[in-house]
């Protein structure tokens, strides 16, 4: 059932080539999809829209490596970018603060930042591992996911609030 | 080329399309991969048909499949199309045949259509596809492909009869020159 803030789709199809991390839902233009909405589940956030024609719309996994999320993680408030790892089981966060001090299964959540197309709070996934060497300018931190994209039947569009 | 093998040949790609899009894409996956249906049927043509029909008929098929990726158009129809060409060269070489024949060349075929792919894509600014995991990807796709040389032997072999000659059989009759 579609709200004023969400719009509820099935997913229809999974992605076309084994190259690509997408699936298509079944709501498009038609039904108020626009490019770069959020895309989410009762478990965390899925994706984003990459294309949408007038009743189908193409959803961009965040497991895809062409996707990258602004997000904090959760004690630390530690901001960083998760990106994709294509096949691999977990999501990677880059530019992580080497002194900040993350733990294995705290939360990540999109940060929402400004001009970010996702909104702040959205549950991404928990962290797996954290690696940290002295003198790297950076953390290597693993976050697996809590959406399950291997069993992905319904999901919801946000739709940006009004003025954005 | 009279007009009934091309008619075929035209529903085969559409064939082609509407499965890889559909009923692989939503399930029929080995470990998460799906094979290249149309890389598979490539493969099958151009033996039958040789270099040039075959090249031709993945470029046709890779284009068609290219629609519906996000990758660069192009990248499926330069790699079928190469493909095409190596194996329609690569038959004309064959002295036997043998039953192992479609599912050798299915899976050398895909492993080669893979790498191009991925290659070619690369060039074309996808870099992201150059990851171990396409090497995962590719292997098991070509397993996956071999299987299915089974079946597209016979359907490439019934689409491209009646085309003035059959350039290499694949169950062991003569092969008959052009």
């Amino acid at each position: 059932m579609d709200n004023a803030d969400a719009i509820a789709a099935q997913v229809v199809e999974g992605a076309p080539s084994n190259f690509e991390f997408t699936v298509q839902i079944g709501k498009g233009e038609s039904d108020g999809v626009g490019v770069d909405m959020p895309v989410v589940t009762g478990a965390g956030l899925v994706g984003r829209v990459l294309e949408v024609s007038r009743d189908r719309a193409t959803v961009l996994l965040v497991k895809d490596p062409q996707s990258g999320v602004g997000v904090r993680i959760e004690k630390s408030s530690a901001p960083g970018v998760v990106k994709g790892r294509g096949d691999s089981d977990t999501l990677r966060v880059d530019f992580v603060d080497p002194n900040a001090d993350v733990t294995k299964g705290e939360v990540v959540y999109t940060s929402g930042q400004q001009n970010s197309s996702f909104p702040a709070a959205i549950p991404i996934g928990t962290v797996s591992k954290v690696t940290k060497a002295h003198g790297d300018l950076q953390q290597d931190v693993l976050v697996k996911p809590l959406v399950d994209f291997s069993h992905l039947d319904y999901v919801k569009v946000l739709r940006p609030p009004p003025g954005r | 080329m009279t007009w009934l093998p091309r008619l075929r040949l035209a529903l085969l790609i559409l064939a082609v399309v509407v499965l890889q899009t559909t009923l692989f894409s939503a399930g029929l996956r080995v470990f998460g991969v799906m094979p290249d249906l149309g890389l598979v049927l490539t493969v099958a043509v151009a033996f039958y048909l040789g270099p040039e029909r075959g090249a031709a008929f993945g470029f046709l098929t890779g284009l068609a499949v290219d629609v519906f990726l996000s990758t660069p158009l192009g990248v499926s129809a330069l790699s079928f199309s190469l493909v095409g060409y190596g194996v329609g060269v690569a038959q004309g070489g064959l002295v036997r045949s043998s039953r192992w024949v479609a599912p050798i060349m299915g899976a050398v075929g895909g492993l080669a259509g893979g790498v191009l792919f991925v290659a070619i894509a690369a060039l074309a600014g996808q870099d992201q596809l150059l990851a171990l995991s396409s090497v995962r990807v590719i292997l098991v796709a070509s397993v996956y492909d071999a299987l299915l040389a089974f079946a597209a032997f016979p359907i490439a072999r019934w689409a491209t009869r009646a085309t003035g000659g059959e350039v290499q059989s694949w169950s062991g009759s003569a092969a008959v020159g052009r």
